[in-house]
């Protein structure tokens, strides 16, 4: 089956999603979530990936731009609340049957939905440590001085906003990235690791991402099998 | 299925979980990762291994071997070679 394509700006609440869809319109429909600050960009591949692959099993899927994100025309810096708003809204708006979410993805999935989370990250602190690590190693290498996550602490608490790795995040965001969390979804896959549910390389660290056709089309068969167990169960 | 604290990890492997991290992070080919030993430089000989890279490794290695490596133990001579780095990782493994 082809992998038919369709690009559009769509509503979801307040916000005006650019929205990537592929596969048959009458499908069952996966809605993907993508991850946070520079991981979105590398796992850009990723999603394209599962997209094509889920159609050519029949299945259609949605990769939206959360607000702020990937094609968003609004470049102010990201927000974590509002991400979450955007995703549930657009979610409400659909007759989805999963969502499918990588990485930080995960910390902004609805309960409302059906969840396959793939390499979730549970705790957004983690996040927030990468972000500055890298900043630190980059300003250690430029000015000899060391930046860690004191130092990030007294911007954010004089009402400033940190640059970390790229990105401008703010105190509000700092704050619900340290004190948000997910919790475990009730389907997970690893990709990449020690003990991987699913070969494939761990993309979201990777500077030049390698091919992930073959990962892709693991994962579209573990979707697979959730909606065919989801529709056998109902 | 959910996730779960990686197993701890055998010393005789760390080499092995260095080296399967180096390859998935910088996206080498398998023979530059098999072939490296104790005396391979890293930093500054791997052209894919600059800041943005030295951050991921490490939250991976922490994420792999469940371990947490403080920002202020990360100086030039822990990438020097691959051997100064895979004694680091032993080394907080079994603290």
């Amino acid at each position: 089956m082809a992998a038919q394509l369709r690009y559009a700006l769509e509503r979801a609440g307040v916000d005006t999603l650019p929205v990537v869809r592929r596969g048959p319109a009458d499908a069952p429909l996966v809605i993907f979530a993508q991850p946070l600050f520079e991981e979105h960009n590398r796992c850009r591949r990723l999603f394209a990936d599962i997209g094509r692959a889920l159609a050519e099993i029949g299945i259609g899927s949605a990769l939206p731009d959360l607000p702020r994100t990937g094609d968003q025309a609004d470049l102010a810096a990201f927000s974590l609340a509002r991400a979450r708003t955007a995703l549930a809204a657009f979610i409400a708006g659909q007759d989805a049957a999963l969502l499918l979410s990588v990485r930080g993805g995960a910390l902004l999935a609805p309960e409302t939905i059906a969840h396959l989370a793939v390499s979730p990250v549970h705790e957004g602190n983690r996040l927030l440590t990468d972000l500055i690590r890298t900043h630190g190693v980059a300003h250690k290498e430029a000015t000899g001085r060391t930046f860690g996550r004191a130092d990030a602490d007294a911007i954010w608490q004089s009402g400033g906003d940190c640059h970390l790795a790229g990105y401008q995040v703010t105190a509000e965001t700092a704050f619900a990235l340290r004190t948000g969390s997910a919790p475990a979804p009730a389907h997970s896959l690893i990709l990449s690791g020690r003990n991987p549910d699913v070969s494939g390389p761990p993309v979201w660290r990777q500077a030049d991402p390698e091919c992930t056709a073959e990962a892709a089309r693991e994962i579209s068969d573990r979707v697979r099998t959730m909606l065919a167990s989801k529709s056998s169960a109902a | 299925m959910t996730a779960a604290a990686p197993p701890p990890v055998p010393s005789r492997d760390i080499d092995a979980e260095v080296r399967d991290v180096l390859r998935d992070v910088l996206a080498l080919d398998a023979e530059t990762a098999e072939g490296m030993t104790a005396d391979t430089p890293l930093f500054g000989a791997l052209p894919e291994l600059d800041s943005m890279a030295v951050a991921g490794l490490l939250t991976e290695l922490e994420d792999r071997l469940d371990i947490l490596i403080d920002d202020d133990e990360v100086d030039g001579e822990l990438f020097e070679t691959f051997g100064s780095l895979t004694d680091f990782i032993r080394a907080k493994v079994a603290a």
